[in-house]
């Protein structure tokens, strides 16, 4: 197992920025469509924070990434205010929204591109930590 | 943000600018590829060659363009690199949008 931090601040160039080095450390744990499915679902979960977590553009977002033989955990911490609890779990299937919306698909894409999803708040931090393997995206 | 080319026959391409086209730079392409339907274009090419990936605020932009164009014209993309073609797989885009291998094939599509 080899684990890496990244420290994210909250701006969305930031963002771009850290998921091209964190999608090189991933790198061949994953299957190219595993790796694409960890791309979309951090881009949206860490691009969320940024557009709606009420924090200010210094406020940092941490990021650690684990990676074993296959299998990837990315733990996403930030001091915003926490979402609903259930809001990853009660997000819409991707099929059921209406395909001229132009917004409201991030959640969905989270929920649906990792394999595994915990979202808990502790001593002010929310921490999302999703997990993905080698499985096909549909 | 984006590069477009009007050709001969009236049709737009348009381009994104860089290998991401995410939250950081959705809005500045709407408005961009919107001002070229205000000024008349409206049947337009997204070549997405050079897109590495797209997020979801990406894709929203280029679902506006298609809301915008409405029934006056056309919006369709081209060159969809793997992880940009997971992305409208997984959204369903593939039903939303005509889908060209590269702008040489969406043109005579349009044109025919």
């Amino acid at each position: 197992m080899e684990s890496r931090a990244f420290h994210v601040e909250c701006r969305l160039d930031a963002v771009d920025k850290t998921m091209e080095t964190l999608c090189a450390f991933v790198g061949d744990a994953l299957s190219p469509e595993g790796l694409i499915r960890l791309e979309i679902a951090v881009t949206e979960a860490l691009n969320n924070i940024v557009l709606h977590g009420a924090l200010p553009p210094e406020a940092g977002i941490a990021v650690v990434v684990r990676r074993a033989d296959q299998d990837v955990a990315v733990e996403i911490r930030d001091p915003g205010p926490p979402v609903p609890a259930d809001l990853f779990q009660a997000a819409p299937d991707l099929a059921e929204i209406d395909p001229l919306s132009e917004s409201g698909r991030g959640i969905p894409l989270i929920a649906a591109m990792s394999d595994a999803l915990d979202y808990r708040t502790t001593s002010g931090l929310n921490c999302l930590t999703l997990g993905f393997g080698n499985r096909s995206a549909e | 943000m984006i590069h477009s080319q009007v050709q001969s026959n009236g049709i737009c391409v348009i381009r994104p600018e860089g290998d991401r086209l995410t939250a950081l730079g959705a809005n500045a392409f709407r408005q961009e590829a919107s001002q070229l339907i205000d000024n008349g274009s409206n049947r337009i090419i997204i070549d997405l060659s050079q897109v590495r990936f797209v997020d979801s605020s990406g894709l929203g932009a280029i679902v506006g363009l298609l809301k915008k164009v409405g029934n006056r014209g056309e919006v369709v993309v081209c060159g969809l690199t793997d992880a940009v073609r997971q992305m409208f797989r997984v959204t369903r885009m593939e039903k939303v949008f005509q889908i060209f291998p590269d702008p040489d094939a969406a043109l005579a599509a349009l044109d025919g």
